[in-house]
């Protein structure tokens, strides 16, 4: 067992009959994360027979192999082997993505109760929310869905008691000490206070994923006719390189 | 080549064997939700097993080949007919120009899979032509086929092409299958209240000794509302000892979550990629077939067993494809045996 970063053991274990998973810490934070990025690139780096893919999350990540390919106790040994020169990345770097944002009206009907809850001005519920750079922890759940870290305390506002049976694309949210963004509609209860023009999964392109784990984001407040013509620029350049 | 397809029946889509290397974006792998029946399918016709076959849940669909067409219709308790003449199965079948393949619903399984020789030619979106619905992409448009639909079909392989040369030679108006058909060895073992093995997760010690012993002693009852995504099963409530939300975790197809009311759900094909509900174990990649062709009301239990035990029944079932596989070439080469019997 070897130790990295922030001193936790690397845990490596089996995760059903052909996945393993590499446990990196107990807690949601940036040094965690900085490893959970660290093992991705040492894994992007490797190549180990018998890996098919791998899935990082917040502590995290599980490595899917062909069990007829390898054998679990062989693809451990080599994990451990890989993992052993894992760098300690304490100083992480990310690209900074712009995310733009119409708050509030028709895009955001939940932040005037979110203001209420919080006991701030709308506009302060903006100003605080589009201040932070905003880590993206992981990518998953749904195709393209980011979990950001850094929302300011004082914004944190529970789960809708009733979750919306369809939440549009681009949606704007917050759930408990979490903000995010939803990539596709699909059902969800998180308080809407806005949406994005920018198309967060696009299957054409690769990778499909517009923010990827470890990126930065800043959301900058837009007005309703920027959201559309931005949106605009955006689905139709989706629709040109979409086949058939 | 094509088919069109005169009625979707109740949910039908293309499939493959799924969209591997991006579930780090969050996208699900998708395909065939019974890997071994659709892959015995693509064998029977000559196909490559990662061709794309139509998947159809509880009520099938009625197509019209355009074309002949070398088909293989598999699954639990089949129900198909050509043109109103019934058609066993597990085998392949010439169907001749502009005659319906129909296939209903089986009182018995819940799944069946369609190959066509060359496959079904789809959308192929990251890699695989496998329909994810939730996601609206892939396979036909993103969605179940529906009347109207045409399906292309691609181009048969040397295999396709002797296969049905074998078939011709003997006068048929519809449909012709042969006599012989692919073993029960290669079929997924079904029985309605049959167990499925589990090998325990990372949260299973979170329930009492006792919620544990439950697990193991309960008969589940397959939900309505399962889905392409999981198999919501109807039993004994269970809660985790402590109440601490865990962070959320990569899973698997296979994975047991305890949801919040207590009740279980096995994540299947297009199951999401990461989840915060405990793990309580994954189910053998073996024995998901079996799930994958429980229907609504059937019961089922778990077994715990080993990741050796695992291996060893997938290596099995691995050799077994490959025989059929194997045994399939020889017989292009030296002729079929007419008698009935399986291979």
């Amino acid at each position: 067992m070897n130790e990295a970063g922030a001193g936790h053991p690397v845990v490596i274990e089996p995760l059903g009959d052909h996945a393993v998973l590499i446990g990196l810490g107990d807690e949601i934070q940036e040094s965690v994360h900085g490893r959970v990025k660290a093992v991705c690139d040492m894994l992007d780096r490797s190549s180990i027979p018998g890996v098919v893919e791998w899935v990082p999350a917040f502590t995290s990540v599980a490595v899917v192999y062909d069990p007829l390919v390898t054998a679990c106790s062989v693809l451990i040994d080599h994990l451990r082997r890989v993992l052993a020169d894992l760098p300690s990345l304490d100083v992480l770097g990310g690209r900074i993505v712009d995310i733009p944002v119409c708050y509030g009206g028709p895009f955001g009907p939940d932040l005037h109760e979110v203001a209420r809850r919080c006991g701030l001005s709308e506009a302060e519920v903006i100003r605080l929310h589009s201040e932070p750079l905003y880590r993206v922890y992981m990518v998953g759940f749904v195709p393209g869905f980011p979990y950001l870290g850094g929302l300011p305390k004082r914004l944190a506002a529970p789960r809708k008691r009733q979750p919306r049976t369809q939440v549009p694309e681009g949606s704007v949210g917050i759930a408990g000490e979490q903000t995010g963004i939803y990539s596709l509609s699909t059902p969800g209860g998180w308080q809407i206070i806005g949406r994005t023009p920018v198309k967060l999964f696009d299957p054409t392109v690769n990778p499909p994923s517009y923010l990827q784990m470890g990126d930065r984001v800043r959301f900058c407040p837009i007005s309703e006719e920027t959201y559309h013509n931005l949106y605009e620029a955006a689905h139709d350049e989706a629709a040109r390189g979409r086949p058939m | 080549m094509y088919m069109e397809v005169l009625d979707g029946g109740f949910l039908t889509t293309v499939q493959d064997l799924g969209r591997m290397g991006w579930q780090r974006y969050g996208v699900a792998v998708s395909g065939v939700m019974d890997a071994q029946t659709a892959t015995v399918a693509n064998l029977l016709v000559g196909n490559d097993r990662n061709a794309a076959v139509l998947e159809a849940t509880l009520r099938g669909p009625r197509l019209r080949f355009h074309d002949e067409t070398l088909v293989a219709v598999c699954g639990v308790g089949i129900d198909a007919t050509v043109d109103g003449m019934a058609v066993e199965g597990w085998r392949p079948c010439l169907v001749a120009a502009g005659r319906t393949l129909e296939v209903r619903s089986s009182a018995r399984g819940c799944r069946v899979y369609i190959a066509v020789g060359g496959g079904v030619l789809a959308d192929r979106v990251l890699g695989s032509q496998s329909t994810y619905l939730y996601g609206r992409f892939g396979g036909f448009h993103g969605r179940a086929v529906q009347k109207g639909d045409v399906l292309q079909l691609g181009a048969p392989t040397g295999e396709t092409q002797e296969r049905m040369r074998r078939l011709r030679r003997q006068e048929a108006f519809f449909a012709v299958e042969p006599r012989w058909a692919a073993g029960h060895s290669v079929r997924p073992r079904f029985a309605p209240e049959g167990s499925v093995r589990f090998l325990p997760g990372p949260d299973l010690s979170r329930l009492s000794p006792d919620a544990q012993e439950t697990l193991f002693a309960a008969t589940y009852r397959v939900s309505p509302s399962s889905n392409r995504m999981g198999l919501r099963l109807e039993g004994p409530v269970l809660q985790v000892r402590d109440v601490t939300e865990p962070v959320s975790k990569p899973v698997t197809r296979g994975t047991v979550q305890l949801l919040n009311d207590g009740q279980l759900v096995v994540l299947m094909a297009d199951h999401q990629t990461t989840g915060g509900y405990p793990n309580l174990g994954q189910v053998f990649l073996v024995d998901l077939p079996q799930l994958a062709q429980a229907k609504p009301g059937d019961r089922l239990r778990f077994t715990a067993g080993s990741l050796a035990e695992a291996h060893r029944a997938l290596r099995e079932r691995t050799e077994g494809l490959r025989v059929l596989e194997v045994a399939l070439r020889l017989m292009d080469a030296y002729g079929w045996r007419e008698s009935r019997a399986s291979v």
